[in-house]
């Protein structure tokens, strides 16, 4: 069984990919800060295959961050990662695509389901 | 008239004229300055004697969209020659240089100078819009916020009811799933009057990107008309084609194309009734690339031509038979186009169809850095 960490700063939405993730047969592990996020993959027995990023986060740091230091890390350095966020624009795409992601979608023009099944086309490839 | 009594008048005028706060020119038949008040003076930084006798353009340095506007691009000679009144706005983007190099935007009035019913000159009566244009950029940044701000909730809503339509969590009866399809129904609607609205704050504020490459036209308008299919099921729409097979990809931005292939295949196929025909052809007509979409539909009113390419206009025949749509596609399109530097134009006779066509010259979109991208 696959994991997914989810980073996604709205309640409502963590709680809809979630329930959607986890009746797709996902292992799921929520977080809605960069610090929150960071705790979990710190433990050592923590898998993740791939992460859902948001852009805008709890706090201060937004999902590039999180995304430079996740690449930082040797042990998650080739963790696939899917940008699902409301905040698309060209430059932005651009830095995440410099870092290293897998795909971008717009939250508010996919369905839940479409992303659910890339997570499972992607993972199974 | 007693000389006095001239003198009075005259002196009066003169105390009118440059006590007004609007600036304005007087210029003979070649242009040439008559007669400048001192608001005009103030604005472009130039003593009012020294501009009079020379030629207006020495003066009057135009910018559209700061761009130099060339002066036969100024519709001056044309407001007195036609015997018009020409208005430019805000909307028209237009600036003044001074000669110090400060740019400001100006609104103005173009006018024939009319002397015993013949045009002697031309008037020009202009007003530095700095504030206007602030006020309507904070107006246009608002709008930006606001939509963006908008997208969390109705990912939500999108979300949820996606989950409740799907049983996810149990069984709905016909009833409850025909509610809940109309609620996500709308709820889609929603989501793409404010995608629109962030297109249109993007183009106002002049922050889009565009990111040219190789495009191929025929492509684009395949996979928009596989997404309008179940539309075109529903009201038995025919769809013809008429691909020119010479014109390979030109340098363009594919997700700008899609807008305006999205709204111009979707309109035909929106404002035409069940069994009606639309047709699409791209061809290569050098130095250009002309796409054409055809439809046998409503037709545009004779009066509503002119104002269908602005934002939140809708034809009056339409706004009972189509409940949806934004009036703004058309705006986005025109606007896309025109950055482009193409060209979009429409021949519509009511109750028999309409032809939209666009000009993309073969050389290409120019790249531009932005901040945001359209979507």
């Amino acid at each position: 069984m696959a994991t997914v960490l989810i980073l996604e700063d709205d309640m409502l939405l963590l709680r809809a990919i979630e329930d959607k993730l986890t009746r797709e047969g996902f292992r799921i592990l929520t977080s809605r800060t960069f610090e929150q996020a960071f705790t979990q993959l710190a433990l050592p027995d923590t898998v993740v295959d791939l992460v859902w990023l948001d852009h805008y986060l709890l706090g201060k740091e937004t999902g590039l961050d999180f995304l430079a230091k996740l690449r930082s890390e040797p042990r998650w350095h080739e963790t696939p990662v899917f940008i699902v966020s409301n905040s698309a624009n060209p430059e932005m795409v651009r830095q995440y695509q410099a870092l290293g992601i897998s795909r971008y979608y717009t939250k508010s023009d996919f369905r839940l389901e479409q992303i659910a099944d890339d997570i499972k086309k992607f993972l199974h490839a | 008239m007693p000389e006095g009594k001239v003198d009075n008048q005259q002196s009066q005028l003169n105390a009118i004229l440059s006590s007004m706060a609007e600036g304005l020119v007087a210029v003979d038949r070649d242009l040439k300055i008559i007669m400048m008040n001192q608001a005009t003076g103030v604005m472009l930084r130039v003593a009012p004697p020294e501009a009079v006798g020379q030629d207006v353009f020495k003066i009057f340095s135009f910018y559209k969209d700061d761009q130099p506007l060339p002066p036969e691009a100024v519709p001056l000679r044309q407001a007195i020659e036609d015997k018009n009144i020409v208005t430019i706005s805000l909307l028209d983007n237009i600036s003044l240089k001074t000669r110090q190099g400060r740019m400001f935007p100006a609104a103005m009035v173009l006018a024939p100078l009319l002397k015993d019913g013949e045009v002697s000159g031309g008037i020009i009566l202009l007003r530095d819009i700095t504030k206007e244009k602030e006020v309507d950029q904070a107006k246009t940044e608002f709008v930006s916020l606001a939509s963006h701000q908008l997208r969390t909730p109705l990912s939500a809503i999108n979300w949820y009811s996606e989950m409740l339509l799907d049983e996810d969590v149990g069984g709905l009866n016909d009833k409850q799933k025909e509610y809940l399809a109309s609620l996500h129904e709308a709820n889609r609607r929603m989501i793409d009057l404010v995608n629109s609205l962030l297109n249109v704050s993007r183009i106002d504020l002049g922050t889009f990107a565009v990111e040219p490459e190789p495009t191929d036209l025929r492509v684009v308008a395949e996979s928009v008309l596989e997404e309008l299919q179940p539309k075109i099921l529903e009201k038995k729409i025919r769809i013809e084609k008429n691909y020119d097979v010479s014109l390979s990809t030109i340098m363009a931005d594919p997700k700008l194309i899609r807008i305006v292939f999205q709204n111009l295949l979707s309109n035909a196929v929106k404002y035409t009734p069940t069994d009606g025909a639309v047709t699409v052809s791209i061809t290569r007509r050098e130095p250009v690339a002309l796409i054409a979409v055809s439809d046998t539909g409503y037709g545009i009113p004779a009066a509503d031509k002119t104002k269908i390419f602005t934002k939140l206009f809708r034809a009056d025949n339409i706004r009972d038979k189509e409940a949806e749509g934004t009036g703004l596609g058309l705006y986005i399109v025109k606007s896309i186009i025109e950055n482009f530097g193409g060209r979009i134009w429409f021949d519509s006779l009511e109750g028999k169809g309409t032809t939209f066509s666009v000009e993309l010259p073969l050389s290409g979109m120019i790249k531009k850095a932005g901040s945001k991208g359209l979507t």
